[in-house]
């Protein structure tokens, strides 16, 4: 029997792109197949441009396939699709006949099997990377994930035809998902990058997360298309921006104005994809309804004439620019392998991703939000950039590292809880 | 004193920022911090300890499985016959913040030398961490830090 396929993902690209417009996109995976089928459903019904997610499951990601089993005699819900276990022809069943294009995202360090299930069954997007999907996921070591995915992005490169090629996105961008210096976030991108196109990967997206400033992420994702097409010119590239991964905050304003501002981000910094949070993250998984009225707000945010860049817009351009392109070179230098040279750059800690407890990473490095809310390097461990790039984060009278940790980790929820959005509470409940 | 702390996340919990600030706590009060992360499995707590023979373990959790989870770790710990640190454990433990006392509760008589739960969890947590002046590995470790 013939299923009949999605449209393909790198066709709806660049439909996008020759629409002007931003493809905005959810997170999003259940256990049973008829519960992922509605929410991708649901996403079909907003109209263009948009594209559905399969996230599959925990156990998934990290090859725990018997717990799948246990959870699904004992009624545990999972939190997202067992692709693996459900197999191919389930999901080729599942994506069957959609109006929009699939993407399936997970976290797997080791993600053979799962690259191998989602070929099998006509995905044609995907995502990861040997180091962004290995530092942030548990102790394998690079050393093991870097052959698997070279390994998996090579297979992943071949299958496909002409008119349905398939994509694949780096989570270099992202890691731990906030507190990480911009310039560190566009040079993994940019080197996952490289590390599929080596891979035989002609369609690659580079993701960088919202961080705490839009004039910062608008210049860091302005700078990660260009070092991503210097580096590789003859690659089809895109850029994804994810909304901001942190603590979202609490007011439904609060919610809603960083989630546009997202969108807002996106076009301005050149981004083709946005991947959105919603409102009520405090859940571990967000319902389809909140998706989808989070999707529709960063469209129609998406579509608001762009504000003019500010001075500090293209300030941040240069020094980012500067800054990642240094972080790109010392890397690439040390071995005309990316894979080797990614391993030995971290053993050397010439990268070095805060906050991340992973054996192979030194975790010396560290960011401050500063007085008008930008990320800046407090400290630099041994990654080489200029001494002069630190900056002393003003620090509060007696407040110990671990409250500025917690203020930081808050700065987003309270900047946009403020009451000064108030306004917009009393608009929304009319 | 400077004590060798393993701070681990559970075995379901995705989680790791709240770590990272247990982890801050952890190393401002100058104590030497050997992080897991999260999610980390029972058997690999097991041989971070032997591997790094801590004098304290600290558990943290924030995705309201965690009393499971580390009631599950103890017992898998006790039962290797191994000789044990003292484990403290913190955060959200149940989804239910009713269940929350009892869960607590029974970790404490699973062996947890301490339990910090409730909106003041990590300033109760740092305080008693601040406030340990032991000379021996012990459980007395806890005793010592009560009233402080």
């Amino acid at each position: 029997m013939v299923a009949l396929r999605p449209p393909g993902f790198v066709a709806t690209l660049r439909a996008a792109a020759d629409a002007g417009q931003l493809v905005v996109q959810p997170r999003m995976g259940f256990g049973e197949v008829a519960e992922m089928r509605d929410g991708l459903e649901a996403v079909e019904g907003l109209p263009q441009f948009r594209a559905g997610t399969i996230t599959v499951d925990s156990y998934t990601r990290l090859l725990q396939f018997a717990a799948i089993e246990r959870a699904l005699r004992s009624g545990e819900r999972l939190n997202g699709f067992p692709i693996v276990t459900h197999g191919a022809d389930v999901t080729t069943q599942l994506i069957a006949g959609l109006t929009l294009p699939v993407q399936v995202r997970h976290g797997s360090p080791l993600p053979g099997a799962l690259f191998a299930t989602a070929t099998a069954a006509g995905i044609d997007a995907i995502e990861g990377g040997p180091v962004s999907y290995c530092l942030p996921y548990g102790r394998v070591p690079l050393r093991e994930t870097v052959p698997a995915w070279r390994e998996a992005s090579e297979r992943w490169a071949e299958h496909g035809t002409p008119d349905r090629p398939p994509m694949i996105e780096t989570f270099g961008g992202c890691m731990m998902g906030q507190l990480c210096g911009p310039s560190l976030l566009i040079a993994l991108s940019v080197l996952e990058a490289i590390f599929f196109a080596e891979a035989g990967n002609r369609h690659i997206g580079l993701s960088y997360a919202q961080g705490t400033s839009c004039d910062q992420d608008v210049a860091a994702l302005r700078v990660l298309g260009r070092l991503a097409r210097e580096a590789l010119p003859d690659r089809e590239l895109h850029c994804v921006l994810y909304t901001f991964m942190g603590l979202f905050p609490r007011t439904p304003w609060g919610a809603r104005r960083l989630l546009e501002d997202s969108a807002r981000v996106a076009v301005r910094g050149g981004a083709a994809r946005l991947i959105v949070k919603t409102t009520d993250e405090a859940r571990e998984i967000p319902s389809v309804a909140s998706n989808v009225r989070a999707l529709g707000w960063a469209q129609a945010a998406a579509a608001e004439p762009a504000e003019p860049d500010s001075a500090a817009v293209r300030s941040w351009e240069d020094e980012l620019a500067s800054e990642a392109r240094r972080l790109v070179d010392a890397v690439r230098e040390l071995n005309a392998d990316i894979g080797a040279a990614l391993i030995e750059a971290f053993a050397r800690g010439l990268l070095d991703v805060p906050y991340c407890t992973h054996p192979d990473n030194r975790n010396k490095a560290r960011v401050a939000i500063d007085a008008i809310g930008a990320l800046r390097w407090r400290e630099l461990g041994a990654l080489p950039l200029a001494r002069t790039t630190v900056h002393a984060a003003p620090a509060k009278t007696g407040a110990r590292p671990s409250e500025q940790l917690l203020a930081a980790l808050e700065h987003n929820r309270r900047v946009y809880d403020a009451s000064s959005h108030a306004a917009d509470e009393r608009e929304e409940s009319q | 004193m400077n004590l060798k702390i393993v701070l681990t996340g559970t075995t379901s919990d995705a989680h790791t920022w709240n770590l990272a600030v247990v982890g801050e706590v952890i190393v401002e009060t100058d104590h030497t911090l050997v992080a897991l992360g999260s999610p980390v499995a029972p058997e690999v707590v097991a041989e971070q300890i032997a591997l790094h023979d801590p004098d304290l373990v600290v558990v943290g959790t924030t995705n309201g499985h965690g009393g499971a989870d580390a009631l599950r770790l103890i017992q898998t710990l006790r039962a290797s016959g191994r000789a044990l640190p003292p484990l403290v454990c913190g955060g959200r433990l149940t989804t239910d913040l009713d269940d929350e006392p009892a869960a607590a509760q029974a970790l404490l008589d699973a062996g947890y030398a301490r339990v910090f739960v409730g909106p003041s969890a990590l300033m109760l947590f740092a305080r008693w961490l601040r406030a340990l002046r032991v000379q021996a590995v012990s459980p007395s470790l806890a005793r010592a830090g009560e009233g402080a």
